[in-house]
């Protein structure tokens, strides 16, 4: 169904992909993994044509795909073949109703009502969205939003779809919708599945092949278990170990943790805590502590709120009612008393370079130290970036970039919501790394994210939210160790 | 009273409405001409007509418009036209001790009307018309491609949003808007600009996949009504008759 040979791609005089060699038969799903810049969107984008028609580019060698030359046949010619699913399928949304987004493709293919209509639902009932046809997608959650996505890709009739990064905004359950989605595909429609992926442990269950990208060139290729049971391939590529089992309910791995310093004052206090948008609560009720040199993970499914306690805490949001103390004494001086980064760091770099990024906070507060400036450059591990520009960086250099400019104005509590989300294993590590390095120095940490390992090997205190209000305050249970595989984490950095 | 918000129906089995797209379309076109072509005491006479049937059409709307917020820009509007209407008249009347022109009134009055009119007009069709809808009509009027940037606003909007949101919090954390307020102004200014256009991008390549090409889209498609000729012919008519009768 796939053959490409010899395919290498550059833009300009810089090589993205070089001798790239990939055989896929007709309804296997092949795994594409790798470090961010290695090569993955690219391969991606020529497999669908955009490289080179849309998207100019160097191509030499062949990519054939469904019987037709993805290098030569036009677009919407291969649109009829290959389907893709970008990462942000939100930002990709041109319609008001879900059924109106999934006839977009077969209308402009030129069909007649009818029959783009009989498309139109036998897409939905593929993905399990028939009842939501005349819901709006902005109402729809990730979960499904990913999966209309793939219906307005399927309804192209296409023989492979191509799928980028479809779990990393989603929480468990609308992971498990997602891939349990694409498992269907390919049981009952035969349908053949590249799939990039940085979470290798939640697309275990579906992958038959893996191709491992590093600076372009093939750096692994085989049977997915096969390749990826080897520790040292893990460790040189900064890959996750999939494991076998993937974890459905926070509640089951959390046991109370019963030991908060009671006689230490909290240096954030939110009492009785409701906060939300218009008026309207999307938290409520919360009593929460947090001391000074605590690292804490708040976990729970998209839309509970996690967001909004963190813009509240950080002195971002007005509270509906309760309130937010700070050392026992007054509101959040945001940015000074407690930082919030965002999950992303393009939201958050305004300059021209890394340095003066980091100095640009103190600057405006007029308490510019050098000795403070160079320490944070040190703990985010930026020294060697400081006169490049933020956007010429990898994302999970401009996130450490976006963390030191935080912590240049020296918060005692450094929020981050969401980090994970399309970072790599390794760019990961790196910022989960300058994390502890701060924690160690007396900073304390909140952690909102969906990754379980990453709250198992960090994380001395989790905080799970439920519909707005906080369920469970404890730690990890010793019993879920097992359970999480933390054989699997493969330091980058060691 | 009209049926809010149906749906537009794709599946060719599904039974046509009494009322269309077309036909809600026509009846915010009659609004607009019954209180914008007639003036002074015709004009107001006309306005309260209209009000009247699109009270009858949309109550929905009209609950909505009965916010206070409304009922005082509803005022605003009076008082801004009493005081400091256009009219040429000099004072001929005194009311608490006030001169007003009474050409004034009645252009005070007209105008709030028209206000109220247009808004309730606006009102019922948004909400018994899918956005699709009217964007597949404005196509029809030669407008093309409409009803997809019609679309991408609409979705891409809660995303700009956001970013616009985040960048704004990061600034002001960082004291942006403290030192040099206006350098901060933009740099956010720049930062969801050069976001926008990163999204414009991909929107691009997401539509081309799905074999999109302006010069070949087609237009989106309409709900017609059962009654929708019919209400479009009369309404025309009521409206020539009224206006230049």
């Amino acid at each position: 169904m796939i053959h490409v040979r010899d395919l290498s791609v550059s833009y300009g005089t810089n090589p993205v992909l070089q001798n790239i060699n990939v055989h896929v038969n007709a309804g296997e799903c092949l795994v594409v993994t790798g470090s961010s810049g290695c090569g993955k969107s690219t391969l991606a984008h020529v497999l669908t044509g955009l490289i080179p028609h849309s998207i100019p580019a160097h191509v030499t060698g062949s990519a054939q795909i469904a019987g037709m030359d993805a290098l030569c046949s036009s677009v919407d010619t291969l649109s009829q073949k290959v389907g893709i699913v970008f990462q942000n399928p939100r930002t990709h949304l041109f319609h008001l109703r879900v059924e109106d987004e999934v006839a977009f493709g077969p209308r402009n293919l030129g069909m007649d009502e009818a029959e783009a209509s009989a498309r139109v639902d036998w897409a939905l009932n593929a993905v399990g969205l028939t009842e939501m046809r005349e819901q709006k997608p902005a109402n729809l959650s990730g979960g499904q939003i990913q999966r209309l996505a793939i219906a307005a890709a399927l309804a192209m009739n296409p023989k492979v779809l191509v799928l980028d990064e479809p779990t990393a905004s989603l929480d468990v359950p609308g992971t498990q919708n997602v891939i349990g989605t694409l498992e269907t595909l390919k049981k009952q429609y035969g349908l053949t599945i590249v799939l990039i992926e940085h979470r290798l442990a939640e697309v275990r269950r579906l992958a038959d092949h893996v191709l491992v990208l590093d600076e372009g060139r093939i750096a692994a290729q085989g049977q997915f278990d096969e390749v990826l049971r080897d520790p040292s391939t893990l460790k040189r590529y900064g890959l996750r170990r999939p494991t076998a089992e993937t974890l459905t309910d926070w509640s089951r791995l959390l046991a109370p943790n019963g030991h908060h310093p009671e006689d230490q004052q909290p240096l954030l206090d939110l009492q009785n805590l409701t906060a939300g948008y218009d008026g309207h609560p999307i938290i409520r009720d919360i009593d929460l502590k947090i001391y000074a040199g605590e690292f804490v993970a708040l976990v729970g499914d998209n839309g509970t709120g996690k967001s909004t306690l963190a813009l509240a805490a950080a002195g971002l949001l007005k509270p509906i009612a309760g309130s937010v103390i700070v050392n026992g004494t007054s509101r959040p001086r945001p940015g000074l008393d407690i930082a919030l980064l965002f999950q992303n760091p393009a939201d958050q770099l305004f300059t021209d370079s890394v340095d003066e990024e980091v100095a640009f906070g103190p600057r405006n507060y007029r308490s510019f130290d050098s000795e403070i400036h160079e320490h944070a450059l040190t703990s985010a591990d930026l020294h060697h970036l400081r006169a490049r520009r933020p956007f010429t960086l990898s994302i999970g250099q401009q996130q450490r970039t976006a963390l030191a400019a935080c912590i240049a104005l020296r918060p005692a509590l450094v929020i981050l919501d969401e980090p994970t989300l399309g970072q790599d294993w390794r760019h990961l590590q790196q910022l989960m790394d300058c994390l502890v390095r701060l924690n160690q120095q007396g900073t304390a940490i909140l952690l909102i994210t969906h990754d379980y390992k990453l709250v198992h090997h960090y994380a001395k205190r989790v905080i799970l939210m439920e519909k707005g209000r906080l369920s469970l305050d404890g730690k990890i249970a010793p019993t879920a160790g097992s359970r999480i595989h933390t054989e699997g984490f493969v330091h980058a950095a060691s | 009273m009209l049926k809010h918000a149906q749906p537009i129906t794709m599946s060719v089995n599904s039974p046509r409405p009494l009322v269309g797209s077309l036909g809600h379309f026509s009846i915010f076109l009659w609004a607009l001409v019954m209180v914008l072509i007639p003036t002074y005491t015709k004009g107001i006479i006309l306005a309260l007509f209209t009000l009247g049937v699109l009270i009858l059409l949309y109550p929905a709307a009209v609950k909505r418009l009965a916010r206070p917020r409304w009922l005082v820009i509803f005022g605003v509007l009076f008082l801004v036209n009493l005081f400091f209407g256009v009219s040429d008249q000099a004072p001929d009347l005194t009311i608490l001790g006030l001169s007003f022109s009474s050409l004034n009134i009645l252009n005070s009055i007209q105008m709030t009307l028209r206000a109220a009119v247009i808004l309730l007009a606006a009102d019922g069709l948004s909400s018994s018309v899918n956005i699709v809808e009217v964007a597949g009509l404005l196509e029809r009027s030669g407008l093309r491609g409409l009803g997809f940037s019609i679309g991408v606003a609409t979705n891409l909007l809660p995303d700009l949003r956001q970013s616009g949101m985040n960048a704004w919090h990061s600034l002001r954390m960082r004291g942006g808007f403290r030192a040099q307020w206006w350098r901060g102004l933009q740099l956010l200014v720049v930062t969801v600009f050069s976001n926008a256009l990163r999204h414009a991008e991909q929107i691009v390549l997401a539509a081309e996949v799905r074999a999109f090409r302006p010069e070949l889209s087609r237009k989106s498609p309409l709900r017609i009504g059962t009654l929708d000729g019919w209400l479009a012919a009369g309404l025309t008519i009521l409206a020539v008759v009224l206006t230049l009768g």
